[in-house]
């Protein structure tokens, strides 16, 4: 993976694709562009784990900006990734000085519609919690949910990453996963209203 | 509506997020939405899933990048080790070559001055030749054969072949002088590549055979600290860690240490 060299494109399509197209896709652009942390880290200076730290986050949010289409294509992937690393750096570059870096994903860049709902909840620690569901469904349903909503395997796909007997079982397991979730999400609103 | 129709509504409902509704269906689907409380409740609870699933999505991608990090360290140290071993192994074979040089030497010098030798010098030459730890050393036999299987899964190891790694050390099972000799190398190969190839409780379990006195048991704690971190078993990769740390003179106090605050 790290000796061929994509084209942005290819990339966005794999992204988007899902399954095993977006894995690998992904550590390609792991390995793509390392390089770029000895050059940020030339600013900086940050201890080995948080430059790492902070490229993983970077990545993450390119990710997702490359499959929600946040990318608009005005420059190169690579251009726009240094600016997300850079900034990324920079900012808990300045974190440590005052407090702790704080876990990737701010509740503000959820999108309109999952920011409203998460408007529900005043705290973030209450959102935190929320989020934390997903961990009492149980290890073998999270991995159906992740692998589905999240890396977007097909269901024949999900059957034999989790043992399934065949498509239509993974559909099933999928959606009674979902429902306990569900139900879960249900209780943890009610007790807040 | 029905309990029916709310039914069929809440299984559009990942089509309706995703925008892949027809017109109509959509337009069925937000009147729907206004009629029907319950329905109104399941969208949100279903968004608020999503929104959740990819948080934890971006959270375990990200947990593989660190891993991938750590991964990539564990792997520079090997191939430290291994030019290291290169290099001493270039040594040993200097040495052998000089010993050889010497040994020709020797021979030229006897044969040529046989004619004024005595008998008793003869007797002595010959039996240097003949020194068992000399043919042991030039042997083709047993020694040779495992030699051969030894290199070929160095090789194997080498090329990130994890699996025909193991096959290869099940080969050299069969050569019990040679697997008492070298348990702990043999160990620690076999446990690198178990890890390689995800099996970590398998890795585990070979690496724990390794004696704390065999010069390879440092190496061993290291292995078995990813082993036990990418197991997912993060109590135990913190107690092996820590013991790492302890020891002062350990090759990945730093490493360790670094991996430690990581995990805390």
């Amino acid at each position: 993976m790290t000796t061929t060299q994509y084209p942005d494109e290819e990339i966005i399509a794999s992204l988007r694709k899902g399954g095993s197209a977006f894995e690998d896709m992904s550590m390609y652009l792991f390995h793509q562009y390392k390089g770029f942390i000895v050059k940020v880290n030339q600013r900086v200076h940050l201890k080995d784990e948080d430059i790492q730290d902070a490229y993983s986050d970077s990545l993450v949010k390119l990710i997702q900006k490359l499959k929600d289409g946040s990318f608009k294509g005005e420059s190169k992937i690579s251009s726009y990734f240094y600016s997300i690393f850079s900034n990324a750096a920079v900012d808990v570059s300045r974190k440590n000085t005052s407090y702790k870096n704080m876990p990737t994903k701010e509740l503000t860049e959820f999108d309109a519609r999952e920011k409203d709902l998460m408007s529900v909840f005043t705290a973030k620690d209450q959102a935190y919690k929320i989020i934390g569901l997903m961990d009492s469904i149980g290890a073998p349903c999270k991995q159906i949910l992740l692998d589905w909503g999240y890396y977007g395997f097909s269901m024949e796909e999900i059957a034999q990453r989790s043992s399934l007997s065949g498509a239509e079982s993974a559909r099933s397991m999928k959606y009674k996963c979902l429902k306990k979730l569900k139900i879960l999400i249900a209780e943890k609103l009610d007790s807040h209203v | 509506m029905s309990d029916k129709d709310t039914s069929y509504y809440i299984n559009q409902i990942d089509s309706y997020l995703d925008g892949t509704l027809t017109k109509f269906d959509k337009d069925a689907f937000s009147t729907a939405l206004q009629e029907n409380e319950e329905l109104k409740n399941e969208l949100e609870h279903h968004i608020l899933a999503r929104a959740i699933i990819r948080q934890k999505g971006e959270e375990d991608l990200k947990a593989k990048f660190k891993d991938a990090f750590v991964l990539e360290q564990s792997d520079t140290a090997q191939e430290l080790e291994k030019q290291t071993e290169i290099k001493t192994t270039s040594k040993s074979w200097l040495l052998g070559l000089l010993l050889l040089l010497l040994l020709a030497s020797l021979a030229y010098f006897f044969t040529t001055n046989k004619s004024s030798k005595n008998t008793k010098e003869d007797t002595e030459y010959f039996a240097a030749i003949e020194d068992p730890s000399y043919k042991l050393f030039r042997s083709e036999e047993d020694m040779d054969s495992v030699s051969i299987l030894w290199n070929r899964t160095l090789r194997l190891f080498n090329n990130n072949e994890y699996q025909n790694t193991i096959t290869s050390l099940k080969d050299i099972d069969e050569n019990p002088d040679f697997v008492k000799e070298n348990s702990g190398k043999l160990l620690l190969m076999k446990g690198v590549s178990l890890m390689h190839l995800e099996k970590y409780k398998e890795a585990i379990n070979e690496l724990k055979l390794v004696d704390e006195d065999n010069p390879y048991y440092d190496q061993v704690t290291w292995n078995l600290a990813l082993a036990h971190y990418f197991d997912g078993n993060k109590e135990n990769c913190q107690q092996i860690l820590e013991t790492i740390i302890k020891n002062k003179d350990h090759y990945k106090v730093s490493d360790a240490t670094k991996l430690l605050g990581q995990l805390k």
